[in-house]
C-alpha cells in the first residue's frame, strides 16, 4: 500500500516538474535576456572595430618609424664615411634635395674613390645611387617622403663641416588622418675618411 | 517512504523556484567577466599605441640630441677654445649662424617642439690616465659633453633623453 502511494507521489512530482519545465521564460526574463544580448553585441561590434582600427594605425606608425629611422641612419653612415661633399650635383636648402658625396666606401675595382647620390625620386622615395651598385631605394612603397632637405654646414674658415638633414616621412594614403607624418632633423660631421 | 517523497517534492520545487532569480544573477556575472576581458584586451591595444607614440618621439628626440653632439664636435674643430672657455655644467645652446655652428648661452627656443641644450663638464684622470669620476686630476684637453632633449609627450608628461660623448683637443697633438 505504502509502495503504491509512493508511486503515485512520484508521478505527481514528475507531473509538477513537467509543468514547471513547460512554463518557459516569463516576458520579463525574455526582455532582460534580449537587452543583455543586445548590449553584448553592440559592445562586441565596437570593440572589434576599435581593435581593427588600432591595429591598422599601429602598422602605419611602424612603417613610418622604421622607414624614417632607416633613411636617417643610412644618410648618417654615408656622410660619416664620405671624403668630401660634391657640390656640383648636390641641391641644398630645397625640400626635394640631393646630396652627392665623394666617398672611399664601396669603391669599384681599380678606383680610389667613387660618388654616391642620395635623392628623392619622382615617386617620393629616397634612393641612393652608387657608381658600383646602381640605384637602390631606401624607403618602401607604403610611405611617401615629403621632405628631404640638406643644408651644408661649414667651419668658420669656410671648410666643410657636415650636412644637416631634414626628413619628413608619412604614410602613403589619401586619408589625412592616416598619414601620421614623422619629422627628423639631424646633423652629421664629415670624418673625411 | 510516503513522507520522504513528500519532503523530496517540497525540496525540489523550492530549489526550482529559487533558480529563477539565480539565473539572471549568473548571467550578469558572466557578462561582467566577459566585458572585463574585452576591456583588458582594449587596454593592451591602447598600451601598444602609447608605446609606439613614445618610440616615435624618442627617435625624434635622440636624432636632435645626436645633432647637438655632432654640432659640438664641429664647434670643437673650429677651435678648442670655443668649448674650453665655457662655464662647466650650465646649459648652452647650439645654433646655426650663416651656415656655421655656434654655441651660445641664449635659448633659441624649441626645435620642432623639443627643447634641447648641451652641458660641458670637466674630465678627471687617475694615475693610469684613465677617466675617473672620483678624485683624479683635471684634464684640460678633454671635456665631457652631454646633450639633453626635453619635451611634453602626447600624454602631457615631460620626458627627457640625454647622450654623452668625450671631446678632446686632438689638434694640439697632431
Amino acid at each position: 500500500m505504502t509502495k503504491f502511494k509512493s508511486k503515485i507521489e512520484n508521478r505527481k512530482l514528475k507531473a509538477d516538474l513537467k509543468q514547471y519545465n513547460e512554463a518557459g521564460f516569463t516576458l520579463m526574463e525574455f526582455v532582460v535576456y534580449t537587452a543583455l544580448l543586445g548590449l553584448i553585441l553592440v559592445f562586441l561590434f565596437n570593440f572589434l572595430l576599435g581593435i581593427i582600427g588600432h591595429q591598422g594605425k599601429g602598422k602605419i606608425r611602424e612603417a613610418v618609424i622604421s622607414n624614417t629611422t632607416h633613411v636617417a641612419n643610412t644618410i648618417d653612415y654615408e656622410i660619416r664615411r664620405a671624403h668630401q661633399i660634391y657640390d656640383s650635383t648636390s641641391q641644398f636648402d630645397v625640400a626635394s634635395g640631393q646630396l652627392s658625396l665623394d666617398t672611399r666606401n664601396s669603391v669599384p675595382n681599380g678606383e680610389s674613390s667613387t660618388y654616391v647620390d642620395i635623392y628623392l625620386n619622382s615617386e617620393n622615395q629616397v634612393c641612393i645611387r652608387r657608381e658600383s651598385d646602381g640605384v637602390v631605394c631606401l624607403t618602401t612603397d607604403n610611405v611617401n617622403v615629403t621632405q628631404l632637405q640638406f643644408k651644408k654646414i661649414t667651419l668658420s674658415d669656410s671648410s666643410e663641416s657636415g650636412i644637416q638633414t631634414n626628413l619628413t616621412v608619412e604614410y602613403n594614403t589619401n586619408d589625412p588622418d592616416q598619414k601620421l607624418p614623422m619629422n627628423i632633423q639631424t646633423f652629421t660631421r664629415l670624418r673625411n675618411e | 517512504m510516503f513522507n520522504l517523497a513528500k519532503k523530496n517534492k517540497k525540496y525540489i520545487m523550492k530549489n526550482l523556484l529559487s533558480e529563477n532569480g539565480m539565473g539572471i544573477i549568473e548571467i550578469i556575472v558572466v557578462v561582467a567577466i566577459i566585458l572585463s576581458a574585452f576591456v583588458a584586451i582594449l587596454q593592451l591595444t591602447f598600451l601598444e599605441r602609447r608605446a609606439q607614440i613614445i618610440a616615435r618621439e624618442d627617435i625624434e628626440a635622440y636624432m636632435l640630441a645626436r645633432e647637438s653632439l655632432e654640432a659640438t664636435r664641429s664647434i670643437r674643430d673650429d677651435s678648442w677654445a670655443n668649448l674650453s672657455s665655457l662655464t662647466y655644467d650650465i646649459p648652452y645652446y647650439v645654433v646655426i649662424n650663416t651656415n656655421v655652428w655656434e654655441i651660445t648661452a641664449t635659448d633659441p627656443g624649441p626645435v620642432n617642439g623639443y627643447d634641447r641644450w648641451v652641458e660641458v663638464s670637466q674630465v678627471f684622470r687617475d694615475a693610469n690616465d684613465d677617466i675617473t669620476t672620483s678624485g683624479g686630476v683635471s684634464d684640460p684637453d678633454t671635456l665631457e659633453v652631454t646633450s639633453y632633449v626635453e619635451w611634453t609627450t602626447a600624454g602631457g608628461n615631460t620626458r627627457q633623453v640625454d647622450m654623452k660623448t668625450y671631446l678632446t683637443n686632438w689638434q694640439e697633438y697632431r
